[in-house]
């Protein structure tokens, strides 16, 4: 992550955990565990999907039995290998949008914050109309745009939040470069590189962990969005979200496992980075608490 | 004949890092009319100290021991109700900030009356007289009498916090670092509206401050804290003329004055210490240039030489 | 080493900052107010002396001293540094000047990034003006960790600002800009936020510092007793003005001004209480966007007289080496 460098933010960070107990973290360890448990299921999927999930291997909509364990779709194809490969889409999806927003969207919020000016006005305009519309629409509309295909799918979604980063950067760089510590980087004549780098962004970052998980929570479901439209990935790739479109049209004839398992999975993927956030912010930035 | 009398005083904030033992079996006392001037550092406990006797201990702090007489009430054992009835009528506090102390939505008549009011059940044109009277006795105008907070400068909202302070005719005024944010001639005037105010009243101060010479502007009695233990008290012109305590010599030391022929000004080598694990037996030892090994390893007894306090083991007759 | 060359001068010194406003009191009133922080300053800094610049809220001490090393530029007069004018120098020139013209600041929380390590913060200058990288910056560092009293050296270069305590990173502010040697540092209230008992420390260190390395100091600072302990001459602001220069013992032992007389007279002194007579002014000290006509300490001064209101008095030497701007002499 930019700017995070093992010194200045991990050992802080691992030492405040050591002081920490249960009832400050089971929050983020919860997040965290089923995020890590989603993300083997990613890694692992080759090794522990019983089936190819894109090859039909048993009859339509068979119910959950003995040799599918969580049925089959129309097609036949087994949604229990179709949503653990579903989980490499999602999450490479989640965190590729994620990173791509984080780097734009801090950069230009570092520079805007610090040039100001008219630069600095008339980009936050911008971003603050992106920011106005409601994520999901502009998120169809970029993918309408771009068209269907993984690539386009992360940078719709990707540009989706770049605003969300850029303000809060740029909030903070508001701030932290009215600092004594930044006047004095001017008075040992530091350029103006110099301070950006060394005495402005390191300052800024502490609220990127959070940002990020929240972030990917939303993109997790924003993307599941995408693909029940149609906007998303092309069949027959295995994807939560189209998966949840498909079974969709059988739910009313009884056929609940169609829609269940990928929505469930949709929900706890992002609950897990939704809790994760949650605890990192009650880790990094703890409430006074009464004894 | 006291009017206040703390005995082994002890709060200690119960934080994360560990037990911070900010008050540490403090005895002191104060008669009617008298000022107390309590000097230390940061980190010596003197405001702790003084919010504890508002009651107002913000957690995770707490009254661990220790008994507040004041006027015959024990004020450890009080109710958040019975504590609100004595704070501002009987005893009453300014802060140092007055920048901050005061709502900045209310205007500065508002909040006099209001005060009345809560206190005494008295008519809202009796409240608004007295109001008007208190602010001329600190120097403020009537005319001001509906303005905002903000419209006045830093010295004028301390005299403003003064009059809440003497509004109700307090036995005690707190006053906790009250000029430290203040220009050095408007810090003049306000001591010297203090002064007054106190000999027209009879109230007792409590003047807490790290500067010693504030302190001594008024103060009847002097009392010196240390890393949360009392260390030295005595009559004003005593301490500041023959100190008995290393620490207090040393501070009155440190301090530039202008009078001094160029004397070498001198510092306590060391730090203040961490009052989560504060040095064994005397607390001052480590910077301390008479310590000797009962100091390393007792703390030592407090005794009383003619009315003069301190907490030191070279006045001890006996060591054992 | 010739002690009466000077090293700084400014004429006219002033610096005037617009009042912030609204936007609808922008679009209705035309008329733009300015804070007079500072309005004609003459000043002359000789080599390797300590002049302590003296005044309470709004005096102006702070804004010179930041003017004086060029973190503002000023609205009018000028600036010499060694003869030279550096009153409008900008960028790779300016930057270049920072070697010789330093300041170390009030607070020694706000002062140190707190995500940099104290040796590479000290270090910093060394590698932003090309002295030295590296193992030779280390080295650099280390000698002046030492000479500050920051010891184990190689354990303090690890550490990070919040782990010292006041005095220490007030130190490390020093060590900072005492690494580059340079020629003039403006010291701002340097030891206001330390503890009482560690000031003398730095004033020691300070003086230490400034004999092996030649430094001539700018002290600001409120508390005249300071000033009468560190300065050689020492000059006193009032409202972007100075209304009296001498040297300190001068200062002390003849006061002039009226001003400088109520400062002298209002500083509370520890000792057996002696009664004494103060000389208070009345009032408190008026808002610099509109400052008084005429003398500015008129509307509250004691001796004030017919003159005092209409025409400013000029700061002119009333014996030598001592000047005053006041009507009455």
């Amino acid at each position: 992550m930019k700017g995070v460098s093992t010194s200045r933010t991990i050992i802080p960070l691992l030492r405040r955990i050591r002081r920490l107990d249960v009832s400050e973290y089971w929050i983020a360890i919860t997040g965290a565990a089923i995020i890590v448990i989603v993300s083997f299921m990613a890694i692992l999927a080759p090794v522990i999907a019983p089936y190819d999930p894109i090859e039909p291997v048993g009859g339509s909509l068979e119910p959950p039995n003995t040799r599918f364990l969580l049925g089959t779709d129309n097609i036949g194809r087994d949604i229990l290998s179709r949503i653990i490969y579903g989980s490499r889409i999602s999450l490479s999806i989640a965190f590729l949008a994620s990173i791509f927003s984080m780097i734009i969207g801090a950069s230009l919020g570092l520079l805007s914050g610090y040039i100001g000016g008219v630069f600095d006005t008339t980009l936050a305009l911008i971003m603050d109309s992106m920011y106005a519309f409601p994520s999901i629409i502009l998120a169809i509309a970029i993918a309408y745009v771009l068209g269907p295909g993984i690539l386009n799918v992360t940078i719709s979604i990707g540009i989706v939040y770049i605003p969300v980063y850029f303000r809060m950067i740029r909030s903070e760089v508001l701030s932290v470069k009215e600092s004594l510590y930044v006047e004095a980087a001017r008075a040992i004549g530091a350029s103006d590189r110099v301070i950006l780098l060394k005495y402005i962004l390191p300052n800024v970052t502490a609220s990127l962990p959070v940002v990020f998980s929240l972030n990917a929570t939303d993109a997790i479901l924003t993307e599941a969005a995408l693909s029940f439209l149609g906007l998303g990935l092309p069949a027959p790739t295995p994807d939560w979200g189209f998966d949840l479109r498909n079974g969709y049209h059988f739910i009313t004839a009884g056929y609940w496992w169609t829609v269940t398992f990928p929505g469930l999975m949709i929900i706890i993927t992002a609950l897990g980075f939704s809790l994760f956030s949650e605890g990192l912010n009650e880790i990094l930035n703890p409430r006074l608490r009464e004894v | 004949m006291s009017l206040l009398n703390i005995n082994e005083l002890k709060v200690y904030y119960f934080t994360k890092r560990g037990v911070v033992r900010a008050v540490d079996g403090v005895s002191l006392s104060i008669s009617r009319g008298e000022v107390l001037g309590l000097v230390g550092e940061s980190g010596s406990g003197k405001s702790t100290l003084g919010i504890s006797l508002l009651g107002l201990i913000p957690p995770p702090g707490r009254i661990v021991g220790g008994s507040i007489v004041f006027d015959g009430v024990e004020l450890t054992k009080l109710s958040d109700d019975e504590f609100a009835k004595i704070r501002g009528k009987r005893i009453s506090m300014i802060f140092q900030d007055p920048m901050t102390s005061l709502n900045p939505l209310m205007k500065i008549g508002d909040h006099l009356m209001e005060t009345i009011m809560v206190h005494e059940n008295v008519s809202k044109n009796e409240a608004r007289e007295r109001s008007i009277k208190a602010l001329e006795e600190v120097g403020i105008p009537p005319e001001r009498f509906n303005d905002y907070p903000h419209q006045f400068s830093g010295g004028m909202r301390q005299r403003v916090m003064i009059a809440l302070a003497i509004l109700l005719n307090p036995d005690l005024i707190i006053a906790d670092e009250p000029t430290t944010a203040l220009d050095v001639i408007v810090q003049a005037q306000i001591i010297d509206l203090l002064n007054n105010l106190r000999k027209r009243h009879n109230m007792s101060i409590l003047l807490i401050s790290h500067d010693i010479g504030v302190v001594s502007e008024i103060a009847d009695k002097i009392a010196v804290m240390y890393a949360g233990h009392l260390v030295e008290m005595a009559d004003a012109n005593k301490i500041l003329g023959d100190p008995l305590h290393p620490y207090t010599s040393a501070l009155l030391r440190a301090v530039p004055l202008i009078e001094s022929k160029s004397e070498k000004l001198c510092y306590i080598p060391g730090s203040p210490p961490d009052l989560v694990k504060p040095p064994r037996g005397c607390r001052f030892h480590p910077r301390c240039p008479y310590a000797k090994d009962i100091c390393r390893t007792r703390e030592p007894r407090t005794v009383n030489i003619k009315d003069h306090i301190v907490k030191c083991w070279m006045y001890c007759d006996a060591y054992e | 080493m010739p002690m009466n060359r000077t090293i700084i001068s400014t004429t006219n010194l002033t610096k005037y900052f617009p009042v912030q406003r609204g936007f609808l009191e922008r679009v209705i009133s035309r008329k733009l107010e300015y804070i007079r922080a500072v309005d004609g300053v003459d000043l002359e800094i000789r080599e390797e002396e300590t002049l302590a610049l003296v005044g309470e809220t709004g005096c102006g001490k702070t804004t010179t001293g930041r003017l004086l090393v060029r973190l503002l530029e000023p609205t009018g007069g000028d600036i010499l540094f060694r003869g030279k004018r550096i009153t409008h120098v900008k960028g790779e020139e300016l930057r270049k000047l920072r070697r010789h013209l330093q300041i170390i600041f009030q607070d020694p929380y706000a002062s140190l990034n707190p995500r940099m390590k104290i040796g590479d913060a000290i270090g910093h200058p060394l590698e932003i003006h090309d002295i030295a990288k590296g193992k030779e910056k280390r080295q650099m560092v280390l000698e002046m960790l030492e000479k500050v009293g920051l010891t184990p050296a190689e354990r303090y270069y690890e550490l990070y600002p919040h782990q010292l305590s006041g005095g220490e990173r007030q130190r490390v502010a020093i060590s900072r800009a005492m690494i580059l040697k340079p020629d003039f540092i403006v010291a701002d209230e340097p030891i206001s936020m330390i503890d009482v008992s560690l000031r003398a420390k730095i004033l020691e260190l300070m003086a230490d510092l400034k004999k092996e390395f030649h430094v001539t100091y700018l002290f600001i600072t409120h508390d005249l007793a300071t000033a009468k302990y560190v300065s050689d001459r020492i000059a006193v602001m009032y409202l972007g003005k100075i209304v009296e220069l001498a040297t300190t013992d001068e200062l002390f032992s003849n006061p002039l001004h009226p001003y400088v007389k109520a400062l002298i007279s209002a500083i509370p002194r520890p000792g057996p209480k002696v009664k004494r007579e103060r000389l208070l002014l009345k009032g408190e000290i008026p808002s610099p966007i509109n400052p008084p006509s005429g003398c500015r300490l008129h509307p509250r001064c004691p001796f004030k007289m017919q003159i005092c209101s209409k025409e400013e008095p000029k700061l002119l030497e009333k014996e030598r080496g001592h000047y005053v701007a006041c009507h009455l002499y």
